[in-house]
């Protein structure tokens, strides 16, 4: 089967892994049948995003099956919207990627990221999908900012991580709302459960790589229990239909 | 390729909705060619482990895919001097401890007690890391667990520990002989590289936390990783099968 990776990422981490090259990413996508991935930038998200999301458009560059998420520092606002505009007009730039917490002491629903929103509804719409990172204390920000811009397609990173299954539940009625499947803990029934609650059209493939390797991603998808159709979606085609009509 | 999961629950699990029972598990063994599991019943961990370790022996009497592991409930214990002998006799083949989920601190006196009996009767230990809920880490537990059990000559078996606990991890093998790895929570290739190239592939044992846990995910983050086929029997079987000195 093949697979878009929509949750990736090019960069070093403050964990042991030996696989941070460009040409690491192409041979674990290789190895996993992983078509397209699209990434960000693990430097712009830890530390400067302006020199992250540069570097990122440097070694995707060329490469018909890379492409990248921007992200942006809501507190450095002005400097995050030059960023906007710098590579939203790039062809392999296709959506943001937004965090909160931890890195950037944020919460999801914060004024800078709600300006980002506005610029991309208003300007970009034809880029307007985001990936956030939601992991903890967060779903219910990410809820409110989906259903204030109705016209996005917000992808909720970890489907939620440690509340998942509150994610779940709160996103069944938020149609913008995508789960993607990415975490460290393979928990059994969590695809089940999300393909049950949201519909199979609204569950994405993630891998976390290269923090964490699609195999892990990839076992969850696999071992479900549902049908073969199902696990293509979610793969392959709720990704191609969101970025690559 | 003969594979044993050192690391399987059955019965229910209260935190959440899902099959674990011992049906599923067996089939979830079934579908990936698991040889053998070593498990234990759940009512062991949250309710009593002296009903726990029966259920357990009674199913692993029934199927003989199971390896019975027993589990004892350190807030109850108190150093009644036997109980580990008991084990033994009954037929246990491991000791499983859950600290995290029963609440109980490393730096604690019936751990010490428990250790001393361990050491005395020779039976294997494995101790789970993973604090509820996923992803808050508890670093320095690992050391502490070091620390504690350095000196003695049963093996140690650290599960379902992700990769934040990796530096911490490396340096307490390199530190302690007698401490291994379990794979549950190995969500990348290079991480079996990476332990190889550290402490040698003798001490990775391959698990799973199946049913509570997609058994495919370490296990093709095994199949993955540039590493021989020898190697991958080892961690598959291998190790465990000559940790616990039994022809499983």
């Amino acid at each position: 089967m093949k697979i878009i990776d929509v949750h990736a990422h090019y960069g070093k981490w403050f964990i042991p892994t030996n696989k941070n090259s460009i040409k690491d990413t192409l041979e674990i996508m290789r190895k996993n049948n992983i078509e397209r991935a699209i990434l960000s930038s693990s430097l712009a998200i830890i530390y400067n995003f302006v020199e992250g999301n540069r570097e990122l458009s440097k070694v995707i560059e060329g490469y018909k099956n890379l492409f990248g998420y921007i992200f942006l520092n809501p507190n450095y606002i002005q400097l995050s919207l030059k960023e906007m505009n710098k590579y939203l007009s790039r062809e392999n730039f296709v959506g943001l990627k937004l965090y909160s917490n931890g890195y950037i002491n944020q919460p999801l629903n914060c004024e800078g990221h709600r300006r980002f929103l506005q610029l991309l509804a208003e300007d970009y719409p034809e880029k307007g999908v985001i990936l956030f990172h939601c992991w903890f204390q967060s779903v219910s920000q990410l809820i409110e900012l989906a259903k204030e811009f109705p016209t996005l397609k917000f992808i909720m990173g970890h489907m939620g991580g440690i509340e998942w299954r509150e994610a779940v539940e709160k996103a069944k009625e938020v149609k913008n709302l995508y789960l993607e499947i990415c975490s460290g803990y393979p928990l059994r029934n969590k695809i089940e459960d999300a393909v049950e609650a949201v519909g199979v059209q609204r569950v994405l493939f993630g891998s976390d790589m290269t923090l964490l390797d699609p195999g892990s991603s990839l076992g969850m998808v696999l071992d479900a229990e549902i049908p073969s159709e199902k696990k293509e979606r979610i793969l392959y085609k709720n990704a191609k239909e969101l970025f690559f009509k | 390729m003969k594979i044993i999961d050192a690391n399987t629950f059955f019965g229910f699990w209260p935190k959440r909705k899902v099959d674990v029972s011992l049906k599923k598990l067996l089939e979830i063994m079934e579908k990936h060619k698991v040889d053998k599991s070593i498990s234990l019943s759940l009512k062991g961990i949250f309710y009593d482990h002296e009903e726990g370790n029966e259920e357990t022996l009674r199913m692993a009497k029934k199927y003989s895919q199971i390896i019975p592991a027993a589990t004892i409930d350190l807030r109850k214990y108190f150093g009644k001097g036997e109980i580990v002998k008991k084990i033994l006799e009954q037929g246990f083949k491991v000791l499983k401890l859950f600290p995290n989920l029963q609440g109980w601190p490393i730096s604690y006196a019936p751990f010490y007690r428990l250790l001393e009996e361990t050491e005395k009767f020779k039976i294997p230990l494995m101790i789970t890391i993973v604090v509820k809920p996923f992803g808050f880490h508890h670093l320095g537990m690992i050391t502490e667990i070091s620390k504690t059990t350095k000196g003695l000559k049963i093996p140690v078996i650290l599960t379902s520990f992700d990769n934040f606990y990796y530096p911490e991890v490396l340096v307490v093998m390199k530190e302690n002989s007698n401490i291994y790895v379990e794979t549950s929570l190995f969500n990348t290739p290079d991480s079996f590289e990476i332990f190889i190239t550290e402490v040698g592939e003798e001490k990775i044992i391959f698990g799973s936390n199946s049913p509570l846990n997609y058994l495919a995910t370490p296990l093709i983050c095994l199949k993955n990783a540039d590493i021989s086929k020898k190697q991958k029997e080892k961690i598959l079987s291998k190790n465990i099968t000559s940790l616990l000195k039994k022809n499983l």
